[in-house]
């Protein structure tokens, strides 16, 4: 219970820097408060929420994924051929298979050095950072491939009504990951080995299966975010997805989910989503470079774990304790 | 020192050096066989002069590691070092003064992460993460994104001169090497950081000034970081916003293939001597086999996770786990 209340005062902060940032923007950026502009804010944060919300349920876990991106880079460039066929339902089929097939098998490789072989996450993914970015540049030896079929392109650019697909699909991954860590059994196991991964194992859960699942889907998703992502660009290149990782794990961060696992959740996380989107959203309405992205992300990482641990003294962005990584 | 204890400490170092000293031998000797021109003097000076830089980067990774902690912030900061160091060459400043505002944005970056680290008890890995990307994207900023050409004559003895027939920056990066190594066995810091990395708790109850230390090891490194920085713009003779990327994870893979877990609380920067060597001639042969840049990126990925792998694996032999989950 005062675990809850603790949360409160972070979740009420997290509400109101975006409610802050919403209505400031609307006064000072001309162009904000327009339906283009907030679409395309809702259309830029659902890729996003796609990838954070993977990322949110890996470090609950204890653990991060700097692969993402590329993984996202070389299953959407493995998969972009098939979106290029005459038959758009079969290559569609396939292409997305092929997509999602890549983007499990990095995850899967993932989860097996972090749970079998014991490797500090940010060394086993930084590995696979590296072997699919490679992958993807030897595999695209520079060419782009570009111009897919309306049925493929539907995902990203497409809307259902009045609501794009993006925002939809978005949805429904949010959706999908709000169940499983809240409401099943494999959530609250993702808890328990965040928080404590020997008393996980004392009590029956096994924690390489869980650490093994966990990687898996996030590979599915980055795959995921990959498709959308080439989908809204119509065109798929080997450099693709670069800030992925930074990104997610900055919108995890200010979203209040701590980084020594077992303390936050996926709810904090569409505001980190949202936040991080807005801020960008901004720069680019006040005509701020965009060298400056990267920097604010590093800042913005900083700033969300410092006021994290003072609003809540502390056991959000990681109480006492050896773990460092 | 007595006569006895420093035979003793020469003793301990001959015995620490073996394993690693044959690992080098056997790979210089592979690609001496394998390899046309890579046992050259010109090429075997210009592995020398190219690892040097990743020596100094290594000694700040291996303090932090001792610890138990991680450094992902050194790669960044070299950046911005080198980029703050050229910009101000180009500007005009006098020569001594950049390089000191080069190295000095070092130490405000290392004395940063060292105080949200020590203050805030937040976990490294996102700390440093965080200060990674503000270095890289205050680098991109300052350098309008492109790279800071051209430094003339005076700037570039500092990483392309030579001193008793060995590049200068080999003798800078042995002096800190022999500071650093003094600094861990003849120090009070240094008995702080392996009781740190031994065990935490009992270091701070045995009245070791455990924020202190934490403070003045990430602020170490950040020094080293950006005197790195300085010597690698001066040895290419022109500072890239991203090039310092990727050298925090040759430098953990230095420390670790050296011989320090990262588990922390064992090890040394001898160790961290031969590993950065190792690495660099791992990078120069496989430069000279004539391999694609993609390919370099995916063996020098698997290297990195191989070396961390044995490691850890070692280390649950031995019953001491290396990596949390």
């Amino acid at each position: 219970m005062r675990a809850w209340r603790r949360m409160d005062w972070g979740t009420f902060s997290r509400v109101f820097a975006l409610l802050a940032m919403g209505i400031i923007l609307s006064f000072t950026a001309p162009g904000f408060p327009t339906l283009t502009n907030l679409l395309n804010v809702a259309r830029q944060a659902s890729l996003l929420l796609v990838l954070s919300s993977g990322m949110t349920m890996v470090i609950l876990l204890g653990g991060t994924d700097l692969s993402v991106g590329s993984t996202a880079a070389l299953s959407s460039c493995l998969a972009a051929p098939f979106f290029l066929r005459d038959a758009p339902t079969a290559g569609l089929l396939i292409g997305s298979l092929v997509g999602l097939g890549t983007g499990a098998m990095c995850g899967l490789l993932n989860g097996l050095m972090v749970s079998k072989i014991g490797l500090p996450p940010f060394v086993a993914t930084y590995g696979m950072n590296q072997v699919a970015r490679g992958a993807a540049l030897a595999y695209m030896a520079g060419n782009i491939t570009y111009g897919f079929k309306p049925a493929f392109r539907f995902l990203a650019t497409g809307n259902l009504g009045q609501v794009p697909m993006l925002v939809l699909l978005a949805a429904l991954v949010f959706a999908i990951f709000h169940f499983v860590l809240n409401r099943t059994v494999f959530g609250r196991q993702v808890y328990v080995v965040g928080a404590r991964p020997s008393a996980a194992a004392f009590s029956g859960i096994s924690v390489p299966g869980t650490i093994l699942k966990v990687y898996l889907v996030n590979g599915l998703v980055a795959a995921l975010a990959g498709l959308v992502f080439i989908s809204r660009l119509n065109a798929a290149e080997a450099g693709l997805g670069e800030p992925f990782a930074l990104q997610a794990i900055a919108a995890v961060a200010i979203g209040g989910t701590s980084f020594r696992g077992g303390i936050g959740g996926i709810g904090g996380t569409v505001v980190g989503v949202l936040i991080m989107t807005l801020l960008t959203n901004a720069m680019n309405l006040l005509g701020v470079s965009t060298l400056w992205q990267t920097a604010v992300t590093g800042a913005v990482i900083l700033l969300a774990v410092l006021l994290d641990r003072t609003l809540t003294g502390g056991e959000a962005a990681g109480g006492r304790g050896a773990r460092t990584h | 020192m007595s006569v006895k204890s420093a035979d003793r400490e020469v003793f301990r170092i001959l015995r620490r050096i073996p394993g690693i000293a044959y690992a080098l031998i056997a790979l210089v000797a592979a690609f001496a066989w394998f390899i046309p021109g890579f046992f050259t003097p010109s090429n075997l000076l210009s592995v020398v002069r190219q690892g040097s830089v990743l020596i100094m980067v290594s000694l700040g990774a291996t303090l932090a590691i001792l610890s138990r902690g991680v450094n992902l912030s050194l790669g960044g900061v070299m950046s911005l070092a080198g980029v703050v160091t050229g910009v101000l060459i180009h500007r005009g400043a006098p020569l001594s003064l950049a390089i000191l505002a080069g190295v000095a944005v070092g130490a405000v970056a290392g004395s940063l992460v060292g105080a949200v680290i020590a203050r805030a008890d937040i976990a490294p890995f996102i700390v440093t993460l965080g200060m990674m990307s503000i270095g890289e994207g205050l680098a991109l900023v300052l350098s309008g994104g492109a790279s800071v050409p051209g430094f003339g004559a005076s700037f570039q003895v500092i990483g392309q001169g030579s001193l008793l027939f060995a590049p200068l920056p080999f003798w800078i990066a042995l002096t800190l090497f022999f500071l650093i190594h003094f600094l861990l066995r003849h120090t009070q810091l240094g008995v702080a950081i392996y009781a740190i990395g031994g065990n935490e708790e009992a270091a701070a109850l045995s009245g070791v000034d455990v924020r202190r230390a934490k403070f003045q090891i990430y602020l170490i490194g950040g020094l080293l970081a950006g005197l790195a920085g300085v010597v690698l713009a001066s040895r290419m003779n022109s500072a890239h916003p991203s090039g310092g990327m990727g050298f925090e994870f040759d430098a953990i893979a230095a420390t670790v293939v050296g011989g320090t877990p990262m588990s922390g609380g064992r090890g040394g920067v001898v160790g961290t001597l031969g590993g950065a060597a190792i690495i660099s001639v791992m990078r120069n042969g496989l430069n000279m086999l004539g391999l694609p840049t993609p390919w370099q990126m995916i063996i020098i990925g698997l290297i990195i996770v191989g070396s961390v792998a044995l490691d850890t694996v070692g280390s649950a032999v031995h019953g001491r786990r290396g990596g949390t989950v």
